[in-house]
């Protein structure tokens, strides 16, 4: 079941996942759940700190300029020097 | 015949020429500033030029004074007075009488002429102003290619949440500039970005003026990104500054305001996680003590305790079980054997009853031969008659030890009894009593029944009494 979860957290962005974890945050913090499902939570919660950690770590930025010539878009990598 | 003058006289004439012409008299010269210098009476010598040309000028003490501004060199100016000539040089110079920075006080006005527009739509309002996206994918920014603006915005954003930087390059100065940076905000809006940075580095209130221009500020109203603005520096406020949703100080401060830094992220990650292991923990030992509540109540002595309690329970219900059942069995014990002494009682009525029909059948049969005799002769009537008395006076004994016979031969018939005295009974293989050795063949299966209980045998041989 975890599996699963791990799947769709790799399918995510990460505000997605960033809010996801604040919602199982929320739901920890309100009490008032039982024990399996705070395992869960748990879990599911270092599963998502793992993958925004990744997506932080791994993340390249691209530089990019864009131009207008007649009408349509041009992108081109842009020289940071 | 033509006069002669000295050189005073000459320009002594000169000087009263200059000083009767209004052309030369109470105007406005516009220049700039070289060559100044300032004495220690408090006067300002300079000269005065354009593209084309250059005119001595000088602001006196007195003058200066009732001015709001330092000339400085190659400072723009309008300078109000007249032209003066200067006798002993023979050279004429311009008198200030008052000086304006030029087109400083034309662009002052334009900007407040359009801040106040603006802001009368609305377009500063607090309410206006949209939230930054939290981990912006794409920043775009508006400036200029070659500038230090996206320079540094590339260097801050490296230790910064990743995101493309979209750079929509842009004349940030001079003519047609304010059109360029519009433009560009259209255009990252046209590709889609999460937010948008429009800036360029500091200078001059000439130098940031596109920044102030109403189209700049309409670009950055319609954008469907949020426009973080970062002109100049800290000091300069444009109009850009008032319509964008966040004013950075700077175009370094507007990357950290645009992206978070990684520090802050991990930082952020962290705490989530400690929150989550918190909240856990308190939890958990909520969860222990709840079970410790519950195994102090589970203790051996609370046991034993509800062990004896459920034991004395058990006794009183057992104790109430024994008077119900004690009852109901005397009851039932009563009821089944005056049940058992109506059925010996109710079958020997019977018996009687059946034998007593008999008798009175006995009696009936007699009677009516006495009736059918009685016509045979009158004459033996009462012979008959007496007789007959004491036939029926004999009967009646008569039957009575008929009953008792009865009795005794019905209890001698019961086979149970003959049984009871050590005979047995056998059976052939239909039921039938076997009462002689002649009705069984050697082979066949006989039954032979005994007071408790029957034995199937086989007759093996027989044998006929001599």
């Amino acid at each position: 079941m975890n599996g699963d979860f791990a799947a769709e957290v790799e399918s995510m962005t990460f505000e997605q996942s960033m809010k996801a974890l604040e919602e199982l945050v929320s739901e920890l913090e309100a009490g008032g759940i039982d024990l399996d499902r705070s395992i869960e939570v748990y879990e599911k919660a270092v599963i998502l700190r793992n993958r925004c950690r990744r997506v932080l770590d791994e993340s390249e930025r691209r530089i990019k300029a864009i131009m207008e010539t007649s009408g349509t878009v041009v992108e081109e990598d842009f020289d940071v020097n | 015949m033509s006069e002669t003058v000295t050189v005073t006289q000459l320009n002594n004439r000169v000087k009263n020429i200059l000083a009767g012409s209004p052309a030369v008299n109470d105007i406005w010269v516009s220049g700039e500033i070289s060559n100044l210098k300032r004495y220690s009476s408090g006067h300002y010598y300079f000269t005065l030029k354009d593209e084309g040309s250059e005119v001595r000028a000088v602001l006196f003490a007195g003058s200066r004074s009732r001015m709001d501004f330092e000339p400085m060199e190659n400072m723009k100016v309008l300078a109000f007075g007249r032209v003066d000539m200067y006798v002993a040089r023979g050279s004429y110079q311009f008198v200030v009488g008052t000086m304006r920075k030029s087109g400083v006080g034309d662009l002052y006005m334009r900007f407040e002429a359009l801040k106040s527009k603006l802001e009368a739509e609305g377009l500063f309002d607090q309410s206006r102003k949209r939230p930054l996206p939290r981990y912006p994918t794409r920043v775009g920014v508006v400036t200029s290619r070659s500038g230090a603006v996206i320079h540094d915005i590339i260097t801050t954003s490296s230790t910064r949440f990743p995101a493309d930087i979209i750079l929509a390059p842009a004349q940030v100065q001079g003519e047609g500039a304010a059109e360029s940076i519009s433009k560009g905000i259209s255009l990252l809006n046209r590709i889609g970005v999460d937010v948008i940075i429009v800036g360029r580095g500091g200078g001059s209130i000439e130098d940031l003026w596109a920044f102030n221009e109403e189209v700049v500020a309409r670009a950055i109203v319609s954008s469907k990104a949020p426009v973080v603005s970062a002109v100049g520096h800290e000091t300069d406020f444009t109009i850009a500054d008032f319509v964008s949703d966040v004013r950075a100080p700077t175009p370094t401060g507007a990357a950290a305001i645009v992206l978070r830094g990684m520090d802050e992220l991990s930082s952020e990650l962290d705490t989530q996680l400690v929150r989550i292991q918190r909240s856990f923990g308190s939890a958990q030992r909520e969860r222990h003590n709840r079970l410790d509540v519950i195994d102090a109540r589970l203790s051996p002595e609370r046991g034993l305790e509800s062990v004896a309690m459920r034991r004395m329970e058990v006794d009183d219900l057992m104790h109430r079980v024994q008077v119900i059942c004690g009852d109901s069995m005397s009851d039932a014990r009563s009821r089944l054997s005056d049940l058992g002494s109506r059925m010996s009682m109710e079958r020997a009525l019977n018996r009687i009853e059946s034998l007593r029909n008999r008798v009175e059948g006995l009696v009936e049969s007699v009677r009516l031969k006495v009736e059918s005799n009685r016509a045979v002769s009158e004459m033996h009537l009462s012979q008959v008659s007496d007789r007959t008395d004491a036939m029926v006076r004999m009967i009646g004994p008569m039957a009575a030890a008929d009953l008792n016979g009865l009795s005794k031969r019905l209890e001698s018939l019961n086979p149970m009894n003959v049984l009871s005295r050590g005979y047995s009974m056998v059976t052939d293989s239909d039921g039938s009593i076997v009462t002689s050795i002649g009705s069984i063949d050697t082979g066949s299966n006989i039954t032979i029944r005994m007071r408790d209980g029957s034995a199937e045998a086989e007759v093996i041989r027989k044998e006929l009494n001599k």
